[in-house]
């Protein structure tokens, strides 16, 4: 028990460790009013977000993303409260999921899903990865075949 | 590191309330938002659940992407696909935090007086009551003051001062529903400010559907690890 309360000082010692300063000085007084609507106005931007959310409960981030283009919303949080305990294990970001994709097509979409445990940003990139490779392949195959017709056209 | 900082507001939050009567599970559905320093937003929407025999949360997210994350003694555990995703260092002990509180009904003073917190004055503000709580010895380098603000007997906001006097974090606990006997707030505004003006982190977080002593879904309360 002894612990636990170490334990929760301690976080509040981390809390105020990361904050300080700010507001008002000695004489702070409380204006409950204007405190409330000061937190209250920092969501404005986002209300219509919100809105939407709150009428489409099944809402997916993607579905908000592409109806919300431009709210600044990261959808990427995942509580990586500590991420440099993490760094000796092995993910894939989107730029090497997306490489992975273009490399390895469906292999890679296939490896980048197991490593990052099913991750739906990073297995998205790589299906893009995939895609687009599979274009530059195709557009090579038509490019070379349309060279070589037109060549041998010419020559009759 | 803006991540971490929003955490520990709501850690910090979470870390101090409860209320009235008994019961021994709450299950609820959350939804956060939360304003970064560089004015770009995190929402997240899910279901707690937590029974304080068990002593695990659970916060079983829906969006922005499927993911539990069980909170269990000093660990922290997220789940993608009922796959261990990720693991890191808990400091919400589950049976410090608010949910523990309403179970157990030892709201009284917030906590504060079992972290050896000491009771300096009250004072009447309109309908609301302010209490002023000065740290322990060793806190009092870092938090001078912290102020709780009670109205209708229901705790409102929390305020803490540093050294200096200056606000670093204000929480407010609105919209209280009497649940099974006992009262639960079930929106909480938080604003931390942060060093050498370097900006504010502000959060918002509802519940809804708050169901208490859930007898279904046992699993569900003790998510195994």
């Amino acid at each position: 028990m002894k612990t636990v309360r170490s334990i929760s000082i301690l976080f509040l010692l981390i809390t105020i460790t990361l904050v300080s300063n700010a507001t008002t000085t000695e004489e702070y007084s409380p204006n409950f009013l204007a405190e409330e609507n000061e937190i209250y106005s920092a969501f404005s931007e986002i209300d219509p977000v919100i809105s939407y959310m709150e009428e489409n409960s099944n809402a997916t981030a993607a579905e908000v993303n592409s109806i919300f283009p431009l709210a600044s919303i990261n959808y990427n949080d995942n509580f990586e409260f500590f991420p440099e305990e993490e760094a000796d294990r092995f993910y894939f970001n989107n730029q090497s999921a997306f490489l992975m994709g273009c490399l390895l097509n469906m292999w890679g979409v296939l490896i980048v899903a197991i490593v990052n445990n099913g991750d739906s940003a990073t297995v998205n990139k790589s299906i893009w990865g995939c895609v687009a490779s599979g274009c530059v392949s195709t557009g090579a195959v038509v490019f070379f075949y349309a060279v070589i017709f037109s060549s041998s056209f010419y020559y009759y | 590191m803006y991540k971490k900082i929003v955490l520990v507001c709501l850690i910090v939050l979470l870390s101090f309330a409860g209320f009235s009567q008994q019961a021994y599970r709450i299950k609820a559905d959350i939804f956060t938002k939360t304003r970064l320093i560089d004015s770009t937003f995190q929402i997240s929407k899910g279901t707690l659940f937590y029974d304080k025999n068990v002593k695990k949360i659970i916060f079983d997210f829906s969006f922005p992407q499927k993911e539990k994350v069980v909170l269990f003694d000093t660990i922290m555990y997220s789940f993608r696909a009922d796959t261990l995703y990720a693991k890191s260092l808990n400091l919400l002990i589950p049976d410090q935090s608010l949910f523990h509180f309403i179970l157990m009904g030892n709201m009284a003073n917030f906590g504060l007086d079992q972290a050896h917190f000491e009771m300096k004055g009250v004072e009447k503000k309109g309908d609301m009551v302010i209490t002023t709580w000065l740290p322990p010895e060793f806190l009092r380098q870092t938090i001078s003051k912290v102020l709780m603000a009670t109205k209708n007997k229901l705790l409102y906001s929390v305020t803490m001062l540093d050294s200096k006097g200056n606000v670093v974090s204000r929480q407010i606990l609105k919209n209280y529903k009497l649940i099974q006997g006992i009262d639960i707030p079930t929106e909480i505004l938080i604003a931390t400010y942060l060093s050498n003006n370097q900006g504010n982190i502000y959060q918002i977080i509802t519940m809804n559907n708050v169901i208490l002593n859930d007898t279904k879904s046992n699993e569900k309360y003790n998510y195994k690890l």
